[in-house]
């Protein structure tokens, strides 16, 4: 309702005058008695809006404003000047703290337009109107409501106009450098970037501004312009800048970290993660003040507080307690990020630190099992094997059914696996296999780095049964090809040449373009060659130098091709000789160097050379070996090869003395092997090359060295010599032989002869002197002590008769269990048919005459034993007829006299049994045909048989005579 | 001549300019008792100290092993070099806290708990830790008398023993130095990547490169926003280290676009080999694992 003034154009507008916050003036005194009893008078309407304001009570305010316009507003101009405008402003910034933005604007407007001071333009004495003071603040705030709705580009445009205005004549200095920065924010957020984000760079440079007004425009900046801006512009901007906040205290950086953690996580939002970690890098480093928060913490707690002051105390307690989480929740999502930032960029010590602290201090997260899994993998990239392993048994602890568990075993032992850390990835994987389902997926990766961990270890017997056992649980397993190979490449590792031949053969077939087609090929080769199977072994290396020219294996596979080629025995020497010659030349290249390879390759030209007489290029090729491959393995093969060669350059002084000079080398080891073959051959290369009476005379002056020569080789040349001397003339020897045997006997003990020396004495022991005691000695450290070879099928078949011919209970006990032993261990088909043999004979003196028969027959069944064809027949007529198989003995018996009638032995007692079965029956006449055949046939021969032949006809005759019967 | 007595007049007026005057007014002496005391300080022995007290007509005398340290009102020049500290302005305030260190007398209480030439002496030791100066620390922590600081100046004792075990090159030492105060700082702290990178000269030190890479990753990583200085000359270091190691070439591109992206403004550091140069133009990287 419009008041009526009477005496308003004289009223003094001093309301103006009084200051009230924010910085409005005052309301003057209204004029007396012009208002209505129930309105406020202006001066009081005027402090209550402005306390309302401040009060927060912006409701009351707007009503007690209205009113005030209401009552007032007509002719105000006139009655008090554009001063009025205030209660618009006020009303205004009423609408404003209410957030209600657009409806601010109509009163600000009206402030500004319609309170304009241009009427006191030409003020007259005794014109008590007064200016508007804040019309250009109504413009600003005006500017910052068209802001607030983002109305930017007339926001900006207002802005500048208060700027253009601010003229100061009637209102007061407004912030002109706030106006600015508010028409730039406008800017960039209305396409005007540039321009915008130019004036705010602009002011950082500026001089006279103080740094906390610059963190202010900085901040500005990074809210406005750093989610427009492309990373080099962050980076650039930071660059120049980033101090004023690097350089800010602690408590007041760390204000500013949601604002830049916002800022971080676009990166993300941009996968830019270098852009996050720029934005990281400017945070308040929340660790630092949680440590501080905690120590604080501690300190007040262990406080004696006075009485007085405890309530003080404790409402920082409690501040810190409820700090303290949210500090540790900021660190660790600072430390999330960062660590995923380093982790996506590859940066991997970066990332580790971070997933580190994080691991170790805050084991309660929710994100604790990605940061174990993540710290894993970058321990095990780092090759911090020990470290992985530890957070990722700690993982195994905490999470064992965690969906990241298959992954982080996988991570772990595969990479160890990959870097050929196989020690450690075999113990790994065989730890956290454990509680895995045999068979499961989780379980495929460590199952097989299990296996192809042994097989690099060269573990190759494990290797086969962790791997067969991969094959046969994983169906479908991840590591299928490789695992395939690894076990076949076992096999052939454990000279299991049919299995690991099959197995290289399904994997070439199943993986035509396996990475590791080449070593299969090889090996695949190998095999073949070894099974002789020579066109498949060609084969398989002719595909390998075809498609596979660089690979490592070339060089020995040519070795292979050669002796593939040697052993089909279809090829000439050249193509052979070339085979070898190639994988010399590529061994010998700088890039593949391979020593073993050279000299095997040497080693077969040698002996090929030899074996075709050519005695001067084999000779070429010794000398070569020995110039640059005597250090090879092959040594001692390529010099007793070459033998033959250098005797026939008239060498022959060289090669003695190389031969000794092999021979001194193992002349101390009595179970080697190597000094067995190679005293072998250097007796055998004498007698080849010398007169008797010399070998005889070099092996009891073998220049040993060390002098005197090891027992071991002492009891070898003994050996050579009784091998000599039994050539030449066993029974003309006899002597000397013996005293070689007796020099034998004095070096047995402590081991020093070699098993088959041990094995030849001991028969001599038994033959010439009958002394089975002493043999059975020999054979029972053989058994006991070195049980390898041959030498073992001898000391049980030999020690199984001694045993049996003694004749208890127990010895024919242990000599059957002997005999058994050399059927279950000994491949030896001559100890095997002695075996059978000495099984038979044991169960017939036994009169066990069903086993014994069975024994008998399995001898004879055996066309290949001919040790005792007619006893065996004998005994196995004598089983029939024990049995009661009168019939069948008959045939039997008949049988030995007809076809081993030669053997008087078994021959004559044939004869004489059949007779007896004969007259038995009643048939003496038959009897007597028998014992009369027997003498046609043998009887001008001398036999005890034969002697009981013609005694037993000629009382069977004249019993026959008694009878009557002619 | 010239040149030397103009530079020498330069270090006269420098120093001249960084001189302390004493000041009147009061101060707080904080005796071991727990007793806090306000007055004036009357005059400064070798041992003891004259305090004059509010009412008393006569100062008191107490001995320096009665105090814990006193806290003497800060005269206008040493505001002035920290402020040079905080803004760190490291290099000068060094030079300007040496000076003081130097001046042993009235003017800086010395030698009286809580003077300011001790005081100087310490903050020159975290000057010269923010410059990464082992040899220079190694020789004010020999000189520095720790029980004339209040405790809270003594906390640090640590990291700065291991930072001169590092400046005398005794590596053992430092290497025992470095597990002992890795036990005294809280893993969440600044410090622990300050002692990480400490640890990574130790290694370095020793020959071992590859476990010092990994040790300087504490600075550059999750510590990167304590000390930007800190976090790009680790990364260097790191950077110079892993390009001995083929098996890191993924890493060691990961790092060099990370130190010019974070530190550089694009560009590596003055002096770097062009095969780093190289790096950052090198696109067949795969970027993260």
């Amino acid at each position: 309702m419009v008041k009526k003034r009477t005496q308003g154009k004289r009223a003094k507008a001093d309301w103006w005058m009084r200051l009230g916050v924010p910085a409005l003036l005052a309301l003057a005194i209204p004029p007396a008695g012009a208002q209505d009893s129930t309105s406020l008078d202006l001066t009081t309407a005027y402090d209550r809006a402005v306390a309302s304001i401040d009060s927060g009570q912006f409701d009351e305010g707007l009503a007690i404003v209205d009113k005030a316009l209401a009552d007032y507003a007509e002719g105000a101009i006139d009655d008090y000047g554009p001063v009025f405008g205030h209660f618009y402003f006020i009303r205004g910034m009423l609408l404003i703290r209410k957030g209600e933005y657009e409806a601010a604007i109509q009163p600000l407007r009206t402030c500004y337009e319609t309170y304009d001071n241009e009427v006191l333009k030409q003020v007259v004495q005794g014109d008590h109107r007064l200016p508007n003071r804040f019309r250009i603040q109504a413009l600003e705030q005006w500017a910052g409501c068209e802001m607030a709705m983002g109305k930017f580009a007339d926001a900006a445009e207002r802005y500048q106009r208060v700027l253009a205005e601010d003229d100061q004549k009637y209102e007061p200095k407004i912030n002109r450098l706030q106006v600015q920065i508010n028409q730039a924010k406008c800017h960039i957020r209305s396409e005007q970037v540039t321009k915008g984000k130019d004036f705010l760079v602009g002011q950082l440079d500026n001089e006279v501004l103080t740094d906390p007004t610059k963190r202010m425009i900085f901040m500005v900046l990074v809210n406005n312009w750093a989610p427009l801006a492309s990373t080099a512009e962050i980076r650039d901007f930071l660059h120049r800048y980033g101090d004023l906040i690097r350089r800010e205290d602690l408590e007041s950086r760390h204000r500013r970290n949601p604002a830049f953690a916002a800022q971080a996580g676009t990166g993300f939002d941009r996968k830019d993660p270098v852009r996050a970690l720029l934005w990281y890098g400017l945070m308040g480093h929340p660790g630092e003040l949680l440590r501080e928060r905690r120590e604080r913490l501690v300190e007040l707690e262990s406080r004696v507080v006075e009485a007085d002051a405890k309530p003080q105390v404790d409402a920082r307690i409690a501040e810190l307690k409820e700090e303290i989480p949210k500090l540790e929740k900021e660190y660790v999502s600072l430390q999330l990020g960062i660590g995923a930032a380093h982790y996506q960029l590859g940066s991997l010590a970066g990332s580790r630190a971070a997933y580190k602290v994080l691991a170790d201090e805050f084991p309660g997260i929710d994100q604790r099992p990605l940061v174990l899994h993540n710290l894993v993998v970058c321990s095990v990239n780092l090759s911090r094997w020990k470290e992985a392993y530890q957070y990722g048994v700690t993982f195994f602890r905490e999470f064992p059914t965690h969906e990241l568990k298959p992954a982080v075993a996988r991570v772990l032992v595969e990479v160890m696996f990959l870097q050929g850390e196989y020690a450690e990835a075999h113990r790994v994987a065989s730890e956290v296999r454990e509680d895995m389902e045999p068979g499961s997926d989780d379980r495929d990766i460590p199952d097989f780095v299990a296996g192809g961990s042994l097989f690099f270890l060269g573990r190759f017997e494990e290797a086969e049964d962790e791997l067969d056992s991969y094959l046969e649980s994983h169906p479908e397993g991840k590591r299928m090809e490789l695992a395939k190979f690894y076990f076949g490449a076992s096999k052939v590792n454990l000279f299991q040449w049919a299995e690991g031949a099959a197995a290289l053969d399904e994997f070439l077939r199943e993986y035509p373009a396996s990475s590791v087609r080449a070593t299969a090929l090889y090996l695949c080769g190998l095999a073949h060659l070894v099974l002789e199977d020579w066109d498949i072994s060609l084969g398989r290396i002719e595909e390998l130098h075809t498609s596979f020219p660089d690979a490592e294996e070339v060089p020995g596979s040519w070795n292979v091709k050669g002796d593939a080629l040697a052993g089909k025995g279809e090829a000439e020497f050249e193509e052979i000789a070339a085979c070898y010659v190639e994988a010399k030349r590529l061994a010998e290249e700088d890039s593949r160097r391979d020593p073993e390879v050279a000299g095997y390759a040497l080693r077969q030209l040698i002996s090929a050379a030899s074996d075709e007489k050519q005695w001067a290029k084999a000779g070429e090729w010794f000398d070569e070996f020995m110039q640059k491959y005597q250090g090879t393995s092959w040594r001692t093969d390529a010099v007793v090869s070459a033998l033959e060669s250098l005797v026939n350059l008239e060498r022959k002084d060289e090669a003695r003395g190389l031969l000794e000079g092999l021979v001194n080398e193992v002349g101390d080891e009595p179970g080697n092997p190597q000094l067995d073959e190679l005293v072998g051959s250097y007796v055998d290369f004498l007698r080849e090359n010398y007169p008797v009476e010399e070998t005889i005379a070099r092996l009891k002056s073998f220049p040993a060295n060390p002098s005197p020569p090891p027992a071991p080789l002492r009891a070898w040349l003994a050996m050579g010599e009784i091998e000599v001397l039994a050539g030449e003339d066993e029974e003309k020897n006899r002597e000397a032989i013996n005293q070689a045997f007796y020099r034998l006997a004095a070096l047995q003990d402590g081991g020093n002869l070699s098993n088959y020396t041990m094995v030849r004495l001991a028969r001599w022991n038994l033959e010439e002197r009958n002394k089975p005691e002493d043999a059975e000695v020999i054979y029972d450290f053989i058994l006991n002590q070195r049980p390898q070879g041959e030498a073992v099928g001898f000391a049980l078949v030999d020690s199984a008769s001694i045993l049996a011919k003694r004749g208890t209970t127990n010895s024919r006990q242990e000599a059957m269990h002997r005999f058994q032993r050399v059927l279950n261990e000994v491949d030896s088909a001559e100890l095997r048919e002695e075996a059978i043999l000495g099984i038979a004979r044991l169960h017939t003196r036994q009169e066990e005459w069903g086993e014994a028969q069975e024994w008998w027959e399995r001898y004879l069944e055996d066309r290949s034993h001919s040790l005792a064809r007619p006893e065996a027949n004998y005994q196995y007529a004598v089983c029939l007829d024990r049995r009661g198989e009168e019939a069948e003995a008959m045939k039997a018996y008949v049988n030995v006299y007809v076809i081993h009638a030669g053997h008087l032995d078994w021959s004559t007692k044939a004869y004489l049994r059949a007779a007896e079965m004969r007259k038995e029956e009643g048939a003496l006449v038959d009897a007597l045909k028998i014992l009369q055949d027997m003498l046609k046939r043998m009887g001008h021969l001398e036999h005890p048989g034969i002697t009981e032949g013609r005694k037993r006809f000629n009382e069977w005759r004249d019993e026959l005579v008694a009878r009557g019967k002619p | 001549m010239r040149i030397a007595t103009f530079a020498a007049a330069a270090v006269v007026f420098l120093f001249a300019g960084t001189v302390l005057q004493a000041q009147e007014s009061r101060a707080t002496i904080v005796l071991k008792d727990g007793r806090a005391l306000e007055g004036r300080v009357d005059s400064v022995s070798g041992t003891s100290l004259k305090w004059w007290l509010p009412g008393l007509p006569q100062p008191q005398t107490y001995q320096f092993d009665q105090i814990d340290f006193i806290d003497f009102p800060q005269p206008p020049e040493w505001l002035e070099v920290m402020s040079l500290f905080d803004k760190g302005r490291y290099a000068e305030a060094a030079e300007r806290f040496k000076a003081i260190s130097l001046q042993r007398d009235s003017k800086t209480h010395y030698p009286a708990p809580g003077n300011f030439a001790t005081l100087a002496e310490r903050r020159l030791l975290d000057c010269y830790r923010r410059l990464r100066r082992p040899q220079d620390i190694a020789y004010t922590a020999k000189r520095i008398e720790w029980n004339k600081l209040p405790a809270s100046e003594r906390t640090q004792e640590g990291i700065i023993d291991c930072w001169a075990a590092v400046g005398d090159g005794n590596w053992e030492e430092a290497e025992k130095r470095v597990a002992a105060t890795r036990e005294e700082i809280p893993a969440v702290s600044s410090v622990a990547a300050e002692l990480d990178y400490v640890a990574g000269l130790v290694h370095l030190g020793k020959g071992e490169g590859a476990e010092a890479s990994v040790l300087f990753a504490r600075a550059y990583g999750p510590d990167a926003c304590a000390d930007a200085a800190l976090a790009a000359d680790a990364m260097r270091r790191a950077i110079e280290l892993v390009l001995a190691d083929p098996e890191r070439r993924d890493e060691l591109r990961a790092l060099v676009r990370l130190y010019a992206g974070l530190h550089g403004n694009g560009q590596l550091w003055e002096g770097s080999a062009d095969s780093l140069k190289n790096l950052l133009t090198d696109d067949s990287s795969g970027g993260g694992k």
